[in-house]
């Protein structure tokens, strides 16, 4: 069954459509969560509503967009509700991080440059969770998951134009916060 | 090749945009910039840790049972409000016997929160504790309620279908129905149209109008001669704007029938 005829399904109210359509989205969509808050627990919490959420308004979708992007988006929309609710709350944890969606090491790593390399990337993973809400989201939805700016700017609901200056200025950050760091990024060997 | 100019090379080159003579001007400018080339070694090493990060990320065996779980009783939930709105039209002994029937159907405990929701009067059923309706075992996920996911699909599914208004008055048993959500330019055009079909169709007819949310909604409750009900299907799917599959709904072999009708 392709992806349409599941969507026409689902929005009939069968639930094992749902389901099926639904598992396809939640590795993407878990991603997206891991990255916005940092730790499993509340990637969890986000993954559940924003099914929830997709369910509730599923009836809706009117295939204007491809459906990953409003999946897309009402994933990112869910996100940056409780981040807001919450005033973004530090809730970072190095281990959640770092043993929280990085693809697993070559397996040529030293013991050292193993433990490096996590530290690296949990600074990077932090960096980008200090950017604020709107950019982080713009930075995650391109640098991590890929999609093009027209995608993301239909995910965030804002223009092209909007996304791009959000993208750059986010970069711009991430590579300052990276410059302050340099000592570590030096014993990384960059 | 300037500074100002190196930040917007910086992101072309992250977006995999830039050709080899600007990748070229980029790191003659560097050899000549200690700034930018410190930039740029930056750069590289984001798009590097980026790179790492997968787009996608296996979803622990736990967190997909509870959103599953999660799902499933969103489902459940959205049917008992549509129940408990049918049963505001209904004699109270009606009532009692659809409270009955969810108790059959619920944990005991869900079952007396609704008793207690109908006798305060409260129009919609509240939020249930949650119900582990998923585990995990030997690294697969299982189902722990008994209830195959069928039970919150489409009302297709004659064991599962809610009961009509009509069907109660009538029987105590419920009767098979399907239940289709249609979406409307004009409810109250369809409710017209729907009532003189089921004239024509020697068919029973029961409407209830209700607002969900600001947007005009009704379920009508259709007893229709199986003979009929085909010929009723094809006069009322052309009001249907979202394009709800009705031949997917056997109706040569119902003859109950409720739609829930939505404005755009």
């Amino acid at each position: 069954m392709d992806e349409r005829e599941l969507i026409e399904r689902a929005i009939r109210g069968d639930a094992r459509a749902f389901n099926e359509l639904m598992t396809a989205q939640e590795k993407r969509m878990y991603a997206v969560a891991l990255r916005m808050f940092g730790n499993r627990e509340d990637a969890e919490d986000c993954l559940q509503d924003a099914m929830i959420r997709i369910y509730r308004a599923i009836s809706g979708f009117k295939f204007q967009s491809s459906f990953s992007t409003w999946v897309y988006r009402v994933t990112m929309n869910t996100c940056l509700d409780e981040l807001r609710r919450r005033k973004n709350k530090p809730n970072t944890s190095l281990d959640g991080l770092v043993d929280a969606g990085w693809m697993p090491a070559d397996g040529q790593d030293t013991p050292e440059q193993h433990a490096l390399r996590s530290e690296v990337r949990a600074s990077v993973y932090g960096f980008i969770r200090e950017l604020p809400e709107d950019m982080r989201a713009a930075v995650v939805l391109r640098d991590v998951q890929g999609l093009s700016y027209e995608d993301i700017a239909r995910a965030l609901d804002t223009n092209v134009g909007t996304v791009k200056s959000r993208i750059s200025r986010g970069r711009e950050k991430l590579r300052e916060k990276i410059m302050a760091r340099s000592e570590l990024f030096d014993r990384y060997g960059v | 090749m300037n500074c100002t100019q190196m930040d917007r090379y910086l992101d072309a080159m992250m977006d995999g945009e830039l050709s080899e003579a600007q990748l070229a001007a980029v790191e003659d400018h560097c050899r000549g910039c200690a700034e930018c080339a410190e930039k740029l070694r930056v750069n590289r090493e984001m798009m590097r840790v980026f790179s790492e990060m997968a787009p996608e990320i296996d979803v622990p065996l736990q967190t997909q049972a509870a959103w599953r779980g999660a799902v499933k009783r969103e489902a459940g939930r959205t049917r008992q409000r549509r129940l408990f709105r049918f049963a505001g039209g209904v004699a109270a002994a009606a009532v009692v016997a659809l409270v009955a029937t969810f108790a059959l159907r619920a944990p005991s405990k869900n079952a007396a929160m609704l008793q207690t929701a109908e006798v305060a009067g409260v129009d919609e059923a509240p939020e249930m504790e949650a119900a582990e309706e998923y585990a995990v075992a030997d690294d697969a996920l299982i189902e722990t309620d008994g209830a195959a996911e069928a039970e919150f699909e489409t009302f297709d599914e004659a064991a599962e279908a809610p009961i009509a208004a009509n069907t109660l008055a009538k029987s105590a048993g419920p009767a098979p129905m399907h239940e289709i959500d249609m979406v409307v330019e004009d409810v109250d055009r369809v409710c017209d149209y729907a009532r003189d079909l089921a004239q024509e169709y020697a068919g029973e007819i029961d409407i209830q109008r209700f607002d969900e949310g600001g947007v005009s909604c009704a379920n009508l409750y259709i007893d229709l001669p199986q003979a009929n009900a085909g010929e009723f299907f094809e006069a009322i799917r052309h009001f249907d704007r979202s394009d709800a599959n009705l031949e997917d709904c056997d109706v040569d072999g119902q003859t109950s029938i409720m739609l829930v009708l939505r404005s755009e």
